[in-house]
């Protein structure tokens, strides 16, 4: 389990996280949901260490992050995470390389899946494709938790598609993965917990599957009646 | 492991290669030329040992140049280490107190023995410090029997003093007086002056004017080299100098009663457009008593016609002069005022003008020593004794020669590659 | 230290286009230079012949060639600079290229499962290694320029003297000083230069604007604390002797290092933002 408690972060004078909190367990599919500029990205950021926060901790699976904790978890941020120079299968060799939780077998199959070819230029491709790189990049690691930022923004419907697909294969089966977006139309069926974020503050946070039994609310409609007020 | 190969062969190249380098150049200074002290004549068994500079000539800019220390066995090459303060040929005295005692020469000028003095009891050390505020003598004393050490600044009247710059030229001490022999520089003048201290009441007792430049000839510069350099420097408006020369002795930090130098005045003709020839118009000696603070002329009616001040030893000038390939010595007792002995010093294989000229003469334990440190660039293309630097030392009371030593390459060597410069002297 | 060694190999390779390039420049140009100078040299002689002049004459005015002739001159230092002005621009380019570009190459470095400082580290022999191949480089080439005298100049008028005795002098003992002591002592500098130029670095990249700002006083400080022994020298009017001096600044050197390198660990792991 992903425990974030209570970070506080500024830019400059600009408080962007204001004490945020919240769990994302494994096997579950947790979304952050808010307008762009709420911090999603610097929540996921803050858990990952790519960015500091001044106050507050996180926790993955009880313990801080350290430098074992990067073959439990890996982010999908919305840039490419290798040198465009490369090819394809030069970055694999090189995720290889640095990881022992990569999986060869899965990546070629990803490979397939996603209609790539190993010796394609990854400054060549196109941004869909390009996306679907960063993704293979972190579906092929045997981690626990994923965490993808805007896995869907600027990308074509047919890559849309695929995309989303992988989210309900044994790709992503049986781990955590926390996601942003301000787009739910794709995979709001497929969230198990959303995360409302304004203002730098966690507004509400609950499972997607109790809100709808019990109040027979949709992610959506709670979204209104939270972001209203 | 195959994908490393690149970046395995470019390491090993690289640090190959610098290591080759390095190995290069240790094995470069370990083919350094060896000289060796030869002995050439003489019943004596001395060990004699020429200490110097090993320059490599033939570099556009700077090239090789090592501290030497040649004995009759083999020369020895300092090594080229930031480490090492180098034996400078200046003060090998004061490095071999610095061993003894340490903590002494601490924020002390190293670079010049003149400020230092020793006997058995103390150890003295002067500074003159011209500052606008308080221009005062810096001094130390060491204690050697009980380490103490003892510090005080008398100051200078400031009246007394219309100087930009004081060095000190020697420094005796005798009982309870500090004698500092000091030159004070103002713009191109120069005074010479003796200050004496009151170690007991830590006071400036006294200060007597040796010399006084004046606006007319003035010093160009005070040299402590060998009595008779004709080397003169650019002149004056009237086309006049005056040089200083100190005689040299064998060691600067030790108790010496008397202190000789010469005033020489020289005059620079024009021969035409771009020449000079510098013409002597006069010269005087003067002696400083460092015990008692009284100074003497030395004049002609001491000295024989055209003898010059060589050394001092205690209360004996000895003074030399070339006649016809010879060294006519004359020793002379400043206390008493009156000739000792005369005599006459053949040099083996001649006498050079060049080598007289550049004569060290100094005296150790009874033995007179005269050192020609002639660069050893100077050798003829038969490579005969006569350009070598060369040591001779002879009784100082009839000038009976006991020894003389040439300094040579022990193997051949060419000559044109290296130029090995002489400092000096010591018989260990 | 797998990974430290695996992430070397990574920076070598990515620089290494670049770098080969850079290599070819350096030798063709200085070769070139060398050519000119010795064949200037050779035809200056034939035409002093040509006009009479004994060799002795000639010698006496123009000296027997050596390879200091060549290392000496203005256009052969040239071609020393365009080797280490890439470097140390490189010096600062190693770390920003991870930033800037479409890609964020710097999320894949500070994701790795490896201790962050391996980053600092292998950067930093990289560095180490790029500057030392190009002083090997140097030293090759300086070989073949002794053989193109050799082969140019007829052999009365060619001195025939080793570079290895001669770059004492030239501009070239800032690369290759003369003694394997002075070597390790002027690369030691080099390194705390280095280690203080990266901690700058990651100085500005965790705090951004008010980062230039630190960054720059941590540089003077660190410049300062280098000093120190010789502030101390003069506030003392000398109490150290020349060789205290040396080992106290070897200290105060290895302070600045170790302060630097503390300084790039908590960066690294706490305050570094992408």
């Amino acid at each position: 389990m992903i425990e974030v408690r209570d970070i506080k972060k500024r830019y400059g004078f600009k408080s962007v996280l204001n004490g945020v909190s919240f769990t994302a367990a494994k096997g579950e599919i947790t979304c952050l949901i808010g307008i762009n500029g709420t911090g999603k990205t610097t929540i996921l950021k803050s858990i990952m260490g790519l960015t500091p926060f001044r106050s507050g901790e996180v926790l993955i699976d009880g313990k801080h992050l350290d430098k074992h904790a990067y073959e439990k978890i890996t982010y999908i941020p919305d840039t490419i995470t290798m040198l465009p120079s490369m090819r394809i299968f030069e970055a694999l060799d090189f995720m290889k390389d640095f990881y022992s939780c990569w999986n060869a077998e899965r990546a070629e199959e990803l490979l397939k899946f996603f209609k790539l070819q190993g010796s394609d230029r990854i400054s060549h491709l196109s941004k869909g494709n390009t996306a679907k790189v960063n993704m293979l990049l972190g579906l092929a690691l045997d981690v626990d938790y994923l965490l993808m930022d805007e896995p869907f923004s600027g990308i074509d419907i047919f890559s849309r598609e695929q995309i989303a697909d992988v989210f309900t294969s044994h790709l992503v089966e049986n781990r955590g993965v926390i996601i942003t977006t301000h787009e739910l139309n794709e995979i709001e069926h497929l969230i198990d917990k959303a995360v409302l974020l304004d203002g730098g503050k966690v507004l509400k946070e609950f499972q997607t599957e109790d809100m709808r039994e019990q109040e027979g609310k949709s992610v959506v409609d709670v979204m209104r009646e939270v972001y209203n007020q | 492991m195959r994908k490393y190969t690149g970046t395995i062969v470019f390491t090993a190249i690289t640090v190959i290669i610098i290591s080759m380098f390095y190995i290069g150049t240790a094995k470069a200074n370990q083919n350094l030329p060896q000289f060796v002290v030869k002995k050439t004549a003489g019943s004596m068994d001395e060990n004699v040992e020429a200490y110097g500079y090993l320059y490599s000539s033939n570099i556009q800019k700077g090239g090789l140049s090592r501290s030497t220390l040649i004995d009759d066995k083999e020369s020895k090459y300092q090594k080229d280490s930031i480490f090492n303060e180098g034996f400078n040929s200046d003060q090998p005295e004061v490095e071999e107190l610095k061993k003894k005692y340490g903590s002494f020469f601490r924020k002390k000028d190293l670079y010049g023995s003149n400020a230092y003095y020793e006997d058995n009891n103390q150890l003295g050390y002067a500074d003159i410090v011209i500052e606008e505020e308080k221009p005062r003598i810096k001094i130390s004393i060491l204690d050697k029997k009980n380490g103490e050490i003892t510090d005080f600044e008398p100051g200078i009247p400031k009246k007394l003093v219309s100087a930009d710059f004081a060095n000190v030229i020697d420094v005796q001490i005798f009982g309870n007086e500090m004698r500092v022999m000091a030159s004070l520089q103002h713009f191109d003048k120069e005074d010479i002056v003796l200050f004496t201290v009151d170690m007991k009441a830590k006071k400036l007792t006294d200060v007597t004017e040796l010399y006084k430049g004046d606006n007319e000839n003035p010093i160009r510069s005070t040299q402590r080299m060998s009595t008779n350099s004709a080397s003169s420097i650019v002149a004056s408006r009237n086309s006049r100098s005056t040089q200083i020369m100190y005689t040299k002795s064998e060691n600067p930090i030790a108790s010496a009663k008397h202190f000789v130098f010469a005033v020489v005045t020289m005059e620079e003709q024009e021969v035409d457009e771009e020449d000079f020839i510098s013409k002597e118009i006069s010269r005087k000696y003067i002696d400083i008593n460092m015990e008692t603070g009284v100074k003497q002329e030395i004049g002609s009616a001491v000295l024989e016609n055209k003898m010059i001040p060589a050394t001092v030893d205690g209360n004996k000038l000895y003074a030399i002069k070339r006649v016809k390939g010879k060294i006519k010595v004359q020793v002379y007792d400043l206390d008493q005022k009156k000739n000792l002995q005369n005599y006459e010093i053949e040099w083996p294989e001649g006498l050079s003008n060049e080598r007289f000229d550049s004569l060290q003469v100094s005296i150790q334990d009874g033995k007179l020593i005269m050192a020609s440190a002639l660069s050893a660039e100077i050798v003829d293309m038969n490579r005969s004794l006569k350009g070598l630097p060369q040591v001779l030392i002879a009784d100082e009371k009839d000038g009976k020669l006991r020894w003389h030593g040439v300094v040579m390459p022990k193997d051949i060597i060419d000559f044109q590659e290296y130029s090995l410069s002489i400092d000096g002297f010591k018989v260990k | 230290m797998n990974n430290f060694l695996k992430l070397v190999h990574f920076e070598l390779k990515r620089f290494s286009k670049l770098y080969m390039g850079l290599i070819a420049i350096i030798a063709v140009a200085q070769l070139l230079i060398a050519l000119i100078i010795v064949n200037m040299y050779a035809s200056d002689i034939n035409r002093m012949l040509a006009q009479g002049k004994s060799s002795f004459e000639i010698l006496g005015k123009m000296g027997k060639m050596s390879i200091g002739n060549i290392m000496n001159n203005n256009l052969f230092y040239m071609t020393l600079m365009v080797g280490a002005i890439p470097l140390i621009i490189y010096m600062f380019f190693i770390w920003y290229r991870d930033w800037f570009g479409k890609s964020s190459f710097i999320y894949r470095l500070l994701m790795l499962p490896t201790n962050r400082m391996n980053l600092f580290y292998s950067k930093a022999v990289a560095m180490f290694l790029f500057i030392f191949g190009l002083v090997a480089v140097q030293v090759l080439l300086l070989q073949v320029e002794h053989w193109i005298i050799g082969a140019i100049v007829p052999r009365d008028y060619n001195s025939n003297l080793d570079f290895l005795n001669l770059i004492d002098g030239s501009p070239l003992t800032v690369i290759l000083p003369p003694t394997l002591e002075q070597f390790f002592l002027s690369y030691g500098v080099g390194a705390m230069l280095l280690v203080t130029l990266f901690t700058a670095v990651l100085l500005e990249r965790s705090f951004r604007l008010r980062g230039i700002v630190i960054a720059i006083l941590y540089c003077v400080v660190a410049g300062v604390v280098f000093f120190i022994p010789l502030f101390i020298q003069n506030l003392t009017e000398g109490y150290f002797y020349h060789k205290e001096e040396v080992w106290a600044l070897i200290v105060s050197g290895l302070v600045v290092t170790i302060c630097g390198i503390t300084l790039s660990n908590y960066l690294l792991k706490r305050k570094i933002t992408v």
